[in-house]
């Protein structure tokens, strides 16, 4: 009797959970699952955002890889990438340095994060100006002698690309460190102040001691980093180089702006390049967590 | 008890019945006296609103009075005028509110091909067009599908007929030992020596911005170039696939051009990123700068009127089929949509605006030229030997914007890419290649 009762019981519960689901996943499928649907479907026609929409089988697929500067902008979407290492890791010396309360940290911890509360738009006009032929940064090259570095930085691929990745790693330094920082919270503090006793100075405290305690949360904030660099780079990309010049600095997500939102409105195009984007990001997610899961071995 | 129910639900019922056809007649009987509202699209800038109007509060705006005068003349019609910032942006805000159906009735956009892409949402309007219109309004075929006379039509021009050339500074030319009014160079040898002569003055002869995403300073003289040399035609057969860019020797000879201005130095060093172009030249600190009718004001206003002068690109050879001409024509339009539940009054008011009454008082508030042949110089109380006097020569004797003339696809990609061949980094057979490449993708 006990044992019908406990079962009812489990099976009820088991309906509720899944009752009280099923709206959720309602609108999950609704508000995520069908406008990805749509878009690989859209990828595999000649849409132009109104009636035409013929099936084309793969030739968005072809031209991407064929007839595009597919290669050019997958290129720099990786180079882009490059800016996640970085703001994670003068994200963590930060979080530490606060964490540890040096001198000033209260002022520090309110400034770091005031990027994040600027527009893109406007940072993006902040580092265009800057680095402009006649910027202040090429100004105080020559002003200290250093005249063979004023360059035009933003004409160059390399040197465009490395404004870009200077600029993104700026940005981003206060939300790595604001993350990390929420992180170290469950690491007792009797752990730091012990490692500071028997002698770890503040490399080896960061390295041996936080890392390895907040590989989780340093696996989120990297995944939500490589997400946002090949999704959400746009208003930067384009206040600063318009893509350019040429395609030098253009990414696949800015691409994707581009043949949507430009007269010519390749919309199929556009889909496929978004699949393409959301293939990439997916693989470089799990890849990303399947390492992680090897290496934190503290949780 | 259940019979008296049913007959006075079946009295409410017919009551009913009657009060809903009385009302559906009623209504039908009072639609012409219905209010019409027309919502209308307009370009902040380049279209009907100037560059000194920007500053004024939008009722002062002309195009402000004129949708009340319309509004006066036509009782029980009102007219929304909305402002898009972006003129480019606006294609694709079309677009989408077409799609959504709630376009605007009329929308002030490129024309050419950037609203033939739009035909789908566009309306033909040939039936509603009076004939006067269509005989003293020059600019038909701009906003007539695929550029074919008989083809649909599907807006108006702009009342503005915009032409490019170079401004320059009549200072730094007189000391660089120039005079533009007397000699203006005509040949491209000669327009180089000039810009060797200031060089060699220590002013920066030419400046542009082409990396600013669309390269409207080689639109508006360097494409002179590669037209005048056979005319549009070969143009829109390469356009269309029939013919090959590779192949176009004019467009290379024009690119070629382009690039020795920036690789001799007559052009800034940064023009491939550059926003500031236009800033230097009312600055005072560049000679000459590609520009049009849309930029007189703006130039008369900083540097002062009589320091402004105006000079038509140079012929690119003497054998091109076309010489001492320019790039222009009614580069917009005023399209009506298919959302429009009145496009009989849009035309209407479309065709109010293009008026001769309308146009003059246009050119109270901008320096314009107009699309109506019946406008003479003299009644635009146009000054001998003024900028706007010289822009209404040369009116008579334009080449239609190449840009419009292309397909928005090739146009995208050539704007990407043109930073490149300006700067050495690519080779104009290569971009030519490219726009070949573009046209099979498309």
């Amino acid at each position: 009797m006990r044992t019908h009762w406990s079962s009812n019981f489990r099976k009820t519960k088991a309906l509720q959970g899944i009752l009280s689901v099923i709206p959720v996943i309602f609108v999950m499928l609704f508000i995520r699952f069908y406008p990805i649907a749509e878009a690989i479907y859209r990828s595999f026609t000649n849409w132009d955002g109104l009636y035409k929409n013929d099936w084309v089988g793969f030739k968005n697929y072809i031209d991407i890889f064929t007839n595009s500067p597919f290669w050019t902008l997958l290129r720099n979407s990786f180079v882009l990438l490059v800016s996640v290492p970085l703001q994670i890791f003068i994200g963590l010396l930060v979080a530490v340095l606060l964490y540890e309360e040096v001198a000033g940290w209260r002022f520090f911890r309110a400034i770091v994060y005031v990027p994040q509360i600027i527009s893109a738009v406007i940072i993006g006009y902040l580092f265009r100006t800057a680095f402009g032929l006649d910027g202040p940064i090429n100004l105080v090259l020559r002003r200290i002698g250093l005249e063979f570095l004023s360059i035009e930085w933003l004409g160059n691929s390399a040197t465009a690309l490395f404004v870009l990745v200077f600029c993104l790693t700026w940005f981003s330094i206060g939300w790595q460190a604001v993350v990390i920082l929420a992180g170290m919270t469950k690491i007792p503090p009797s752990i730091i102040e012990s490692a500071s006793l028997d002698g770890a100075n503040f490399w080896q405290r960061t390295f041996l001691i936080v890392v390895p305690m907040i590989a989780r949360t340093i696996e989120y904030g990297a995944i939500m980093a490589i997400v946002w660099t090949f999704t959400g780079t746009f208003a930067f990309i384009y206040s600063i180089t318009y893509g350019g010049p040429g395609y030098e600095t253009s990414t696949i997500d800015y691409m994707i702006y581009t043949k949507f939102y430009q007269a010519s409105a390749n919309f199929g195009f556009a889909t496929g390049l978004a699949v393409i984007l959301l293939i990439i990001i997916l693989v470089l997610t799990f890849a990303e967590m399947f390492y992680t899961n090897r290496f934190s071995d503290w949780e | 008890m259940k019979k008296t129910i049913r007959v006075f639900v079946s009295l409410i019922v017919i009551i009913a019945s009657l009060l809903l056809v009385s009302g559906c007649s009623g209504t039908s009987q009072g639609s012409s006296s219905e209010p019409v509202k027309l919502t209308v699209w307009v370009n902040g800038r380049d279209s009907f609103i100037g560059p000194s109007e920007q500053k004024l509060s939008q009722d002062q705006w002309y195009i402000s009075q004129a949708f009340k005068r319309f509004e006066a003349a036509n009782p029980g019609v009102t007219v929304e005028l909305v402002v898009q910032s972006d003129a480019l942006q606006a294609h694709q805000t079309f677009r989408t509110a077409g799609l959504a159906g709630n376009a605007p009735d009329a929308a002030n956009l490129w024309a050419g091909q950037f609203i033939f892409a739009l035909r789908d949402v566009t309306q033909d309007i040939t039936p509603y067009i009076p004939k006067e219109d269509l005989e003293n309004i020059i600019g038909w075929d701009t906003v007539t599908l695929d550029f074919k006379a008989g083809s649909p039509i599907i807006g108006y021009p702009v009342p503005n007929n915009q032409v490019c050339f170079f401004l320059y500074n009549k200072k730094i030319i007189k000391d660089s030992g120039l005079d533009f009014d007397k000699n203006p160079p005509r040949t491209m040898e000669d327009f180089m020596a000039a810009l060797e002569t200031i060089k060699g003055k220590g002013y920066q002869p030419m400046a542009a911005d082409e990396g600013q995403g669309y390269t409207y300073n080689f639109f508006y003289v360097a494409s002179y170039w590669w037209v005048q040399q056979n005319g549009l035609e070969p143009i829109l057969a390469e356009d269309s696939g029939q013919a090959k860019f590779a192949d176009d020797q004019a467009l290379l000879t024009a690119l070629h051009a382009y690039q020795d201005l920036y690789t001799k130095g007559y052009l800034n060093q940064d023009a491939a990123t550059s926003a500031d172009s236009w800033n230097k030249f009312l600055a005072g600190e560049v000679a000459m700068i590609p520009n049009g009718s849309f930029g007189v004001k703006d130039a008369q206003d900083a540097l002062g009127v009589e320091n402004v002068g105006a000079v038509l690109p140079p012929n690119i050879s003497s054998d091109a089929v076309i010489q001492d001409s320019l790039i222009g024509g009614p580069g917009q339009s005023m399209v009506v949509s298919k959302n429009s539940k009145n496009p009989e009054m849009t035309v209407k008011l479309l065709s109010f605006l293009n008026s001769k009454e309308e146009v003059l008082k246009l050119s109270e508030f901008q320096t314009i030229v107009p699309v109506r042949n019946d406008i003479t110089a003299e009644e635009l109380k146009l000054q001998p030997g003024s900028i706007a006097a010289q822009m209404f020569d040369w009116s008579q004797n334009y080449v239609f914007w190449v840009d419009n003339s292309l397909s928005p696809t090739v146009v995208d990609d050539f704007n990407k890419l043109l930073p490149l061949v300006l700067t050495g980094k690519m080779t104009p057979e290569d971009l030519a290649a490219q726009l070949d490449k573009d046209k099979e993708q498309k």
